[in-house]
């Protein structure tokens, strides 16, 4: 999958706007696929790669706002740049402050439809890069010990080894061990770069 | 010549009025009785021949063998007009007539004994008598009354020596106070005083007192006394009272007191108590005339003078038998041989009219009574005359009955004639008779006031004359169509002024009929409606103006919803000529991508257009188009109008549209108005919801009575009750920005098109407009 480019995915009611939209997005070289609706793009995205989305504000049944949420709580974080012919503050806001990329009144001109994807895209492709780094970092963290996760969860606190020891009800020697241990299973250098690391992935329940 | 004048004043002397058959008598006398002194007469009386040759002529074929002449002289009690007089005189002569062996000449002396009677008057008649007859005795004597038979008794044998007597009417007291020596023979006047009395007491039940009425004469008071002597006992019976000899003003003051158990016996009164003389009949009408009580009497010559009657005394039937004994006399027998007659010549007789005022009933009479004076005599006496005069009276009645109502239904027809005349003629429209040649018969003043022409001037032409030339079909089709009996139902058409100019009117004709049903023409209304047609005119202009700004208002709200549907073409057209514009920067182009890419260009165009091109309708101020068009494909335009709305308002709308419909005669762009209206309406009512539950339904569905339906149904909170006509009042509104005229005027457009709008909550919960318009066949 890596170096694969995105999709846009296209979502308009109107069938002559979604065609018009889906040549401009081609002759930029995107690969598009097209939906006419939200509910139709929900039941097949899963079919396609990751992509963005280019979706009309304004559909009949669910609606574009309807469907970002949607994918919100999913989980799916998929960059969209809103179309609208109807374009009122209160809608573009609501869209923005949800992460939209953009919010774009029809008639939508060429160069600020494909910077808009474009722009996408890099988000998606930079979000794709993110997903990559934390993947690694966790699988590392998946090589620690239940003790050694105790430890690190301390470290990254900013506690000193005496501290976590009596925390631990260990000997600070025991405790120098393992983050010792930790430290090198995650590949950090230093604390600073742990902390880096932890923040990536997280460390789940005993973080507090 | 003495003697000639005795025997002229013979000729002279009777005066009494001789029945036809006695003038036959008194003609042969002329001839025949010229024997001793008959030359002398027929020299004195040569005047008289003269004058009358006729009957001279006449009496020469008078037959040779001539019968003796008996001569008879008349002796009257009184004067000649006493009706019993006459009675008796013309009884006398019926009787004398019946003998054919001789002929009789009559000598009438009435003696006035009861006005003058007395000693030395007697006296003196007798010596006139004497002297008078002395030369020429009489065969026979007849003395009628008893005054005269007692101047005969006494006088006779000294006037007329041995002359027999016979007598009629005297009284039977006066007959046997003569004395059987007396040789005479007669017949009596037997009154029935008491059968009278006793009849009355009958008829009159109540009876408890009898008053007897009589005069101041001798004659009065010897019938008195026979009264007397008649009713002896009576006094036993009821109490019995007298009035006589009173002067008659106390005698008919007195009969006017007389209490109503009272009856009168009147007897006579030859005079009364002052000394005035009367006739017996005469006095007897002025005291029934007053009497409060009924009269009774004794003699038939009272009958129909005032009596209720009696058993009366019939003097003609009594001279009758005199005449009958006096011809035995005459044929030679002795008086004193000559019985006289048994039979009672009294009979029940009865006045009808004093029945009548009396209430007597005629059953209650006695048996074998003759009632008189009855009111229907007439038919008895002349049946074939009074049927005749019946059925004369009968026609005349019916004729004039019939006149009259005839003259009263002419009367009547009259007066309606006048009235309707009089209507038609105010009439504001043109009333006009047309013959059944199409004339114009009549030309009432609104006729001249529409169309200009005098009555003079329209009447005698062809009521073709205002008709203009392309409306002749219509109105040729209109009078046929009359004239075979059709009322033609108002229609506006336009007629033709006198001066050519045009008039909107309504026509009306309806056939006239003669009284057999026959068409003989027709009636035509013609109003004249040049104002109404201006009024409708101005109010379809505002009506249009009204329905216009309503559809400007209702754009107005579209506008966001119009934007949106412009962009979408518009969207779609820059970024396909940008993708072209791309694709033709490469080296090598697709072409076919390009060309797909144009046609889609067009297409969009072309959308854009219709938009355009529907807003432009919708947005128009024109005139009204009936045609007949499919309401689906106008729902459907105006479901596209709405569609952004709709979407932007997360309403979603469904469409359930029948195939099929019959097609409706409606302006498109009212229709769609209305549609447009509802629609906005219900997606107005559907904000108050969630966005999940905002559902618009329109359904398009044939009507069972043959009209296609069109409903717009909603799914919000629907409408109160209360309200659901009243949201087609003007300015009702619930918006706060609304105008609230949509459904007004939407329901004056229904109106216009003959359909029908009205509002309804669905079962389900919900609002639902539903329209209904007449289908096309």
């Amino acid at each position: 999958m890596p170096g694969r480019s995105p999709i846009v995915f296209v979502v308009d009611d109107d069938s002559s706007v979604r065609r018009s939209f889906a040549r401009l997005l081609k002759s930029a070289g995107h690969e598009v696929a097209v939906f006419a609706s939200a509910q139709e793009f929900l039941q097949h995205e899963g079919d396609y790669g990751p992509g963005c989305l280019v979706l009309d504000l304004q559909l009949p049944g669910l609606s574009g706002l309807d469907l970002q949420a949607e994918l919100a709580a999913a989980g799916r974080t998929i960059p969209i740049v809103f179309i609208t012919g109807h374009g009122d503050i209160p809608s573009s806001v609501k869209a923005m402050k949800a992460g939209a990329v953009d919010f774009l009144p029809k008639p939508v001109h060429a160069k600020v439809l494909l910077d808009a994807v474009r722009q996408a895209i890099a988000r998606e492709i930079e979000a794709r890069q993110d997903r990559q780094a934390t993947d690694a970092v966790a699988a590392r963290f998946s090589l620690l010990t239940p003790r050694e996760r105790e430890v690190v969860a301390q470290v990254v606190t900013g506690k000193l080894n005496k501290q976590i020891a009596r925390e631990l009800e260990t000997s600070e020697k025991t405790v120098k061990v393992h983050r010792s241990r930790a430290m090198h299973k995650l590949g950090a250098g230093s604390v600073a770069e742990l902390v880096r690391l932890v923040d990536t992935v997280g460390l789940g329940p005993p973080r507090r | 010549m003495p003697r000639c004048q005795t025997d002229l004043g013979r000729y002279s002397a009777p005066t009494t009025p001789a029945p036809p058959r006695s003038v036959a008598t008194r003609r042969g006398n002329l001839f025949p009785g010229a024997n001793r002194a008959s030359l002398v007469a027929l020299v004195c009386a040569g005047l008289l021949l003269a004058i009358v040759p006729a009957r001279v002529a006449l009496a020469g074929q008078a037959p040779n063998t001539t019968p003796p002449i008996k001569r008879i002289v008349f002796l009257f009690s009184d004067e000649v007009t006493i009706p019993g007089n006459v009675r008796t005189d013309y009884g006398l002569r019926v009787g004398f007539a019946k003998n054919p062996s001789f002929r009789t000449e009559y000598y009438h002396e009435y003696l006035d004994l009861t006005r003058f009677g007395g000693e030395a008057y007697d006296q003196r008649l007798a010596g006139v008598l004497s002297q008078k007859y002395g030369g020429r005795q009489p065969d026979l004597l007849v003395t009628i009354s008893t005054p005269a038979l007692l101047f005969a008794a006494k006088w006779g044998p000294i006037v007329f020596p041995g002359v027999p007597i016979v007598y009629t009417g005297p009284t039977r007291t006066a007959v046997f106070a003569l004395g059987p020596g007396f040789n005479a023979t007669g017949v009596v006047a037997e009154f029935g005083f008491r059968g009278t009395v006793q009849a009355a007491l009958r008829l009159r039940p109540q009876t408890r007192r009898v008053v007897i009425v009589s005069g101041a004469t001798r004659m009065d008071r010897g019938y008195l006394e026979l009264a007397r002597a008649d009713l002896a006992g009576l006094e036993r019976q009821v109490s019995v009272e007298y009035l006589v000899a009173l002067p008659m003003s106390e005698l008919l003051d007195r009969v006017a007191r007389l209490p109503h158990d009272t009856v009168i016996l009147y007897l006579s009164i030859f005079r009364d108590g002052t000394g005035q003389d009367f006739q017996p009949p005469d006095a007897l009408e002025m005291v029934a005339a007053r009497s409060a009580v009924p009269v009774f009497g004794p003699s038939e010559t009272y009958l129909g003078h005032g009596i209720v009657g009696g058993y009366l005394f019939n003097w003609e039937n009594a001279g009758v038998r005199a005449a009958g004994l006096a011809l035995r006399v005459l044929h030679g027998a002795s008086p004193r041989d000559v019985p006289p007659p048994s039979e009672d010549l009294s009979s029940w007789m009865f006045d009808a009219r004093q029945l009548k005022r009396w209430s007597i009933r005629e059953r209650a009479l006695p048996p074998g009574s003759e009632v008189r004076f009855r009111e229907p005599s007439l038919w008895r006496e002349h049946p074939w005359a009074v049927l005749g005069i019946m059925l004369f009276i009968l026609a005349e009645t019916a004729l004039l009955v019939g006149l009259a109502f005839e003259r009263r239904q002419r009367r009547r027809a009259q007066t309606q004639q006048r009235l309707l005349s009089a209507i038609v003629e105010s009439s504001n429209d043109a009333i006009i008779g047309i013959d059944t040649e199409r004339r114009i018969v009549s030309w009432n003043r609104g006729a001249q006031s529409v169309f200009g022409y005098a009555p003079e001037e329209a009447i005698g032409r062809s009521a073709e004359i205002l008709v203009p030339p392309q409306r002749q079909q219509e109105a040729t089709s209109a009078f046929e169509a009359t004239m075979v009996g059709h009322t033609v139902a108002p229609f506006e058409t336009v007629r033709l002024r006198k001066d050519g100019s045009p008039v909107d009117v309504s026509v009306s004709d309806s056939p006239i009929r003669d009284s057999r049903g026959k068409i003989i023409g027709i009636s035509s209304t013609q109003r004249d409606i040049t104002e109404q047609k201006l009024a409708e005119l101005e109010t379809q202009r505002l009506n249009q103006e009204l329905s216009h700004v309503a559809r400007v208002t209702m754009m107005g709200e579209l506008t966001s919803s119009l934007a949106h549907e412009l962009n979408q073409p518009l969207t779609a057209i820059l970024s396909n000529a940008q993708a072209a514009q791309r694709l033709l920067g490469d080296g090598e182009p697709d072409l076919e991508e390009v060309r797909e890419i144009l046609a889609d260009i067009v297409a969009d165009d072309d959308r854009a257009g219709e938009i355009i091109q529907r807003l432009r309708t919708l947005l128009r101020k024109g005139e009204l188009e009936f045609r007949d068009l499919g309401v689906n494909e106008v729902v459907l335009d105006v479901a596209r109008l709405v569609r952004s709305d709709a979407i932007i308002k997360s309403v979603s709308v469904t469409l359930d549209l029948a195939s099929d419909l019959p097609r409706v005669r409606a302006d498109r762009v009212q229709l769609q108005q209305v549609i447009l209206n509802l629609m906005l309406n219900a997606v107005d009512a559907l904000m108050s919801r969630p966005a999940t539950d905002r559902k618009l339904l329109i359904r398009t569905e044939a009507g069972t009575d043959g009209t296609v339906n069109v409903a717009v149904r909603d799914s919000g909170p629907g409408i109160p009750p209360d309200k659901l006509e009243r949201v087609f009042e003007p300015f009702f509104t619930t918006k706060s920005n609304g105008m609230g005229m949509g459904l007004a005027i939407a329901r004056s457009i229904l109106h216009s098109h003959g359909g029908r709008l009205w509002a309804e909550n669905a079962p389900g919960g919900g609002g639902a407009f539903i329209l209904a318009l007449p289908a096309t066949r």
